[in-house]
């Protein structure tokens, strides 16, 4: 046995592997030191699972038992240590012997203190559960280390802490309105035993006239420097002129109380309103009616699953609801508010449900329903540090589009830059304006340049030009003419006076010169990306898919790299031998028949099995069959790639799936059915997001499965007594149940997940050129 | 959709350059507007419209010059003469106008729409040359993936649209127009303008009548195929069948 101490240890640390809380992993956060003769041995900070303690009955597991009451014990006993009030005065922490060997065995990952570049802290929001991100020197190993989740409602030393903090010194009006959470005992602990630099306390100094956005600093997004050499920190800090007379150490925050003092002043008469308001509401009369009138609804709507969920996912109203009766008055009536919500939500739960074969767990339906939370500007703009650079994951930002698109057009056209990659999402503020610099000039210089005042591109031929640049023309003139800007043929793009009335409605034969600046500079783009793309040249089509991205962005040399970029993944749409678009036909032919198989044999009695009339759909993205605003947000979804590069296909099979029944019972030939979906109007695009997202996670569940079945029938002659023994295979016994009724499964034989289908669980882009035609 | 014969739909194929106002012509026929701003076609789509014809092989041409208007054609001759649909009367069907794609790259996937066509119209720009010279290729184009029976006899008709312009902007002389049709095998031909609606449903009386004639002469070669009991099977196999 090799010994160590334990040095701190926290419990109900999750990670959460996937977006479904049914997948969460409970852990321990833990730093340790090994005893060794070396007195700069360095600490180490790990995460082990719970579980890892308790599986295997092998003759190990009285010590692994033993390890994990001596972490419980360890998790209450740093508790007890730790002082709400103390930021800098060094605690004295208990120190525990432990078997560090063991501890090896279960963790999941190691990182020594040394290594350790940053650590973010982010407090738990109603939303969120507040968590951590370490950040290592060596870039590579980030990977390793997943975002550690602080689940502060189920872990004791927290509501131990907690409740001592609320019997302490308990201020309703505290000025630090934020609960204690989990990451705040670690984040004291580290100052023990290294040196934390807080990088957002510079905001804070120097930027006391924006106290808002520096509390949100302060308060949201804590990163801190690990054992920082002067270099890091002024790389980070570069606002700080004296650096060098300061102490490098986390007490420097007193600078700006002055101005605290003065709003804290302010916030107390307002709040001593609102505490007379609310000291009427709690009188002794008054109370009770409330409660009484409440209550049932309130014990009602607490065993609810909805209400559960929201409560579960907000950790600041659960501890209220413990600890004050009088906050359950609030939450009753907050309860009410969802009352609605929450009653639509069982039917639509149920309709999904059905629909999906019950292959997908309430939880999963709750996570794809979840879309009410669009990404407004200031949760973006909180989202970068002061250099601009994103200081939450790119998964983590994606999730947030994923399920919920942006709020309007502002925040879009800065979210789109990142999504289309003209923007990486590392880049710093700084780097984005080079960039920009960069890709400005290679526009001009490379690209635009070579065709600008009548000139033939060098290595095309004069009627090749010609060519395209009339097919061009033709398209733009017809391009979403209902939008406002590109309405009116005049030179403002706007309706001035009566003669641009004339003007504009004069344009009304082929050979009319398009002057509205808008379209313009859409043809320019196109014309450019002839340039930039030879081999493709124009194709009809790329007009619909180049319009909402410069009627949101509004610039040409970012609208032509956004279009470069989509295009990189739309190429395969627009190839002279239809490869690529067929390729995604017979993929949804194939996805069809597996997960409908009753619409698919219908489509074939209709010689419909090709899936012509989804062409246009496909082709350009829904473009032609939503509304411009529903477009934005379906197109900002797709380009996630959050579940699969290819959601578009999930998304047009949420639209086969929902109307399935209308045509299996109304429509009998190929022409009915084109007609049919050529004509669908006023689609209810979140339905069919949700749906598409529920029909991934079966599509993916069905994969995993078939996979481990087949496994299991590969194995089966070896290892006869293997049989349903396997870890995965009695998990999925009801999807057994459920693919037998799908008529999928048949035990006696393999059913193969073609590799055409496999694609769809890959994220990567797939990307296919156009060859070169002469 | 291919094979498969549906008695009283005649189906119409409109084919030709990106731009040329197909779309425009199927809108102006079928629900009599126009508009500048239709998009461009993407995959395929199609209209229908209710006809009533004089059912005799001849050409005839009816009171309907000066009668544009009027939905139905030979309207007035089919209440006077026979109100039954015999063979010899006039005879309601409905007209199927296929709208599709006019850049070439998607001809791949237009040909799937082509077949069971029993009338194929050809587009071209009098103020664009190109897709004039196009034309024939179209026809080619047609011919070589529709399938069709017997393609010396398949009717097509020429439309030369856009005649509404200045005489200045136009680039395609009617001689020019009348020497390929001519070439090509006789094929109707008409100036038509979607926009000022110059000669739209006369041109589709044409069709519709050619389309009409085309049916019926399949409509034998069905029947005869289906009572030789040898030769059962059709092109597409007992699938297609839908009747």
């Amino acid at each position: 046995m090799s010994s160590g101490v334990l040095l701190y240890c926290k419990s109900k640390v999750y990670i959460h592997p996937t977006n479904r809380t049914s997948e969460n992993v409970p852990g321990f956060l833990i730093v340790y030191k090994k005893l060794s003769t070396d007195p700069d041995s360095n600490s180490i900070i790990t995460w082990c699972r719970e579980d890892a303690f308790q599986t295997s009955p092998s003759s190990r597991s009285n010590n692994k038992k033993n390890i994990l009451s001596q972490l419980l014990e360890a998790d209450l006993e740093f508790a007890a240590k730790y002082q709400p009030t103390s930021t800098s005065t060094k605690n004295s922490y208990p120190t525990i012997r432990i078997d560090t060997s063991q501890l090896l065995l279960c963790s999941d990952w190691q990182i020594f203190i040394s290594s350790v570049y940053s650590i973010q802290f982010r407090v738990p929001s109603s939303w969120w559960f507040g968590s951590i991100v370490i950040n290592s020197k060596a870039k590579n190993i980030d990977d390793n280390i997943p975002v550690l989740f602080f689940h502060d409602d189920v872990c004791p030393s927290t509501k131990r802490i907690q409740k001592k903090m609320m019997m302490e010194n308990f201020d309703p009006f505290n000025k630090d309105q934020d609960l204690y959470w989990g990451g705040d005992d670690f984040k004291q602990f580290l100052t023990t035993i290294c040196d934390l630099q807080s990088v957002n306390n510079a905001s804070s100094d120097d930027a006391s006239s924006d106290i808002l956005s520096s509390k949100n600093n302060a308060r949201g997004n804590n990163i801190y420097l690990v054992n920082p050499t002067l270099e890091d920190l002024r790389n980070f800090k570069s606002n700080i002129q004296n650096l060098d007379k300061k102490p490098a150490s986390p007490t420097s925050k007193n600078k700006s109380t002055g101005v605290y003092d003065s709003l804290n002043k302010q916030k107390w008469t307002i709040l001593g309103k609102i505490a007379d308001y609310t000291a009427k509401l709690t009188t002794p009369s008054y109370v009770p009616n409330l409660l009484s009138s409440y209550s049932p609804v309130l014990e009602k709507f607490l065993n609810d699953k909805y209400v559960n969920n929201l409560l579960k996912s907000s950790p600041q109203l659960q501890q209220a609801s413990d600890d004050f009766e009088s906050a359950r008055v609030y939450l009753a009536k907050w309860a009410l508010n969802v009352k609605q919500e929450a009653e639509k939500y069982r039917n639509v739960y149920e309709n999904l449900s059905n629909d999906m074969d019950n292959m997908v767990t309430d939880e999963e339906i709750h996570v794809a329903l979840e879309r009410s939370h669009p990404l407004t500007l200031a949760k973006w703009e909180s989202m970068f540090d002061e250099q601009g650079r994103l200081n939450v994951t790119v998964h983590e930002t994606k999730d947030f589009i994923f399920h919920g698109g942006c709020e309007n057009n502002e925040v879009r056209r800065q979210v789109w830059l990142f999504l289309l990659g003209v923007y990486p999402w590392d880049s710093s503020k700084d780097e984005r304006e080079q960039l920009l610099k960069s890709l400005e000039s290679i526009y001009f210089s490379s690209y635009k340049n070579l065709w600008f005042g009548d000139q033939v591109p060098s290595d095309m031929t004069k009627e090749h030009w010609k060519d395209e640049v009339f097919k061009i023309d033709k398209d733009v003139k017809r391009n979403d003419r209902h939008l406002n800007i590109y309405k009116h043929n005049t030179e403002t793009g706007k309706l001035v006076n009566s003669d641009d009335q004339e003007m504009d409605s004069e344009v009304d034969d082929s050979n009319w010169v398009i002057i509205n600046p808008h379209l313009n500079t859409l043809k320019s783009i196109l014309m450019s990306y002839n340039v930039y793309n030879p081999d493709l040249g124009y194709c009809q089509g790329m007009t619909d898919l180049l319009s909402p991205i410069y009627y949101i962005l509004q610039d040409e040399v970012l609208s032509f790299w956004a279009f470069v970029n989509f295009m990189d993944r739309m190429e395969r749409n627009f190839l002279t031998d239809q490869s690529g678009i067929k390729e995604q036909m017979l993929t949804l032919a194939e996805l069809t028949q597996l997960m409908l198989p009753d619409l698919m044999k219908h489509l074939t009695e209709c010689d419909s099995s090709n899936l012509f009339f989804c062409f246009r759909m496909i082709l350009v993205w829904f473009k032609r069959d939503f509304q411009d605003e529903q477009i934005w947000k379906i197109w900002e979804i797709f380009w996630t790639d959050y579940y699969s590069s290819q959601f578009q296909l999930f998304f047009m099979l949420a639209i086969l799936q929902k109307n399935s029944l209308p045509v299996i019972n109304n429509l009998k030939s190929f022409d009915d059915i084109l007609k049919y979906f050529n004509d669908l109007k006023d689609l209810d695009w979140e339905d069919l997001m949700v749906r598409a997202e529920l029909l991934f996670i079966k599509f993916q569940k069905i994969v995993a499965f078939v996979d481990g079945q087949n496994s299991l029938i590969s194995d089966a002659p070896a290892n006869p007594n293997t049989t349903g023994t396997g870890t995965g295979a009695e998990a999925n016994i009801p999807i057994e149940d459920k693919l037998t009724k799908l008529s999928l499964h048949d035990p006696k034989k393999e059913f193969i997940i073609s590799d055409r289908l496999r694609t769809l669980l890959s994220k990567r882009i797939i990307i296919q050129r156009e060859k070169k035609s002469f | 959709m291919s094979g498969g014969r549906k008695k009283n739909i005649l189906k119409v194929i409109i084919l030709g350059d990106s731009g040329v106002g197909k779309t425009s012509l199927m809108q102006r026929y079928v629900n009599g507007k126009y508009s500048q701003q239709y998009k461009a076609t993407i995959g395929a789509d199609f209209l229908t419209k209710e006809v009533t014809l004089d059912d005799s092989s001849s050409h005839v041409n009816n009171s309907n010059s000066n009668n544009n208007s009027n939905n139905n054609f030979n309207n007035d001759n089919s209440r006077t003469q026979h109100n039954n649909n015999t063979s010899n009367g006039s005879k309601t069907a409905t007209l199927q106008v296929w709208d599709t794609a006019g850049q070439e790259r998607f001809q791949s996937l237009g040909v799937a729409f082509y077949r069971g066509a029993d009338c194929c119209v050809l587009v071209y720009d009098v103020t664009n040359l190109k897709s004039f010279e196009n034309i024939k290729v179209w026809r080619d184009e047609f011919l070589l993936h529709a399938n069709v029976s017997s393609p010396e006899t398949f009717p097509f008709v020429i439309l030369g649209n856009k005649i509404d312009v200045d005489e200045a902007k136009k680039v395609v002389s009617a001689r020019q127009a009348q020497d390929l049709a001519k070439g090509l095998g006789d094929i109707p031909l008409f100036f038509t303008s979607a926009k000022s609606s110059i000669n739209v449903d006369i041109a589709f009386e044409e069709i519709a009548r050619s389309a009409l004639q085309q049916n019926q002469l399949e409509d034998d070669m069905f029947e005869d195929d289906f009572n030789d009991a040898i030769n059962i099977q059709l092109d597409n196999g007992p699938s297609s069948c839908q009747c």
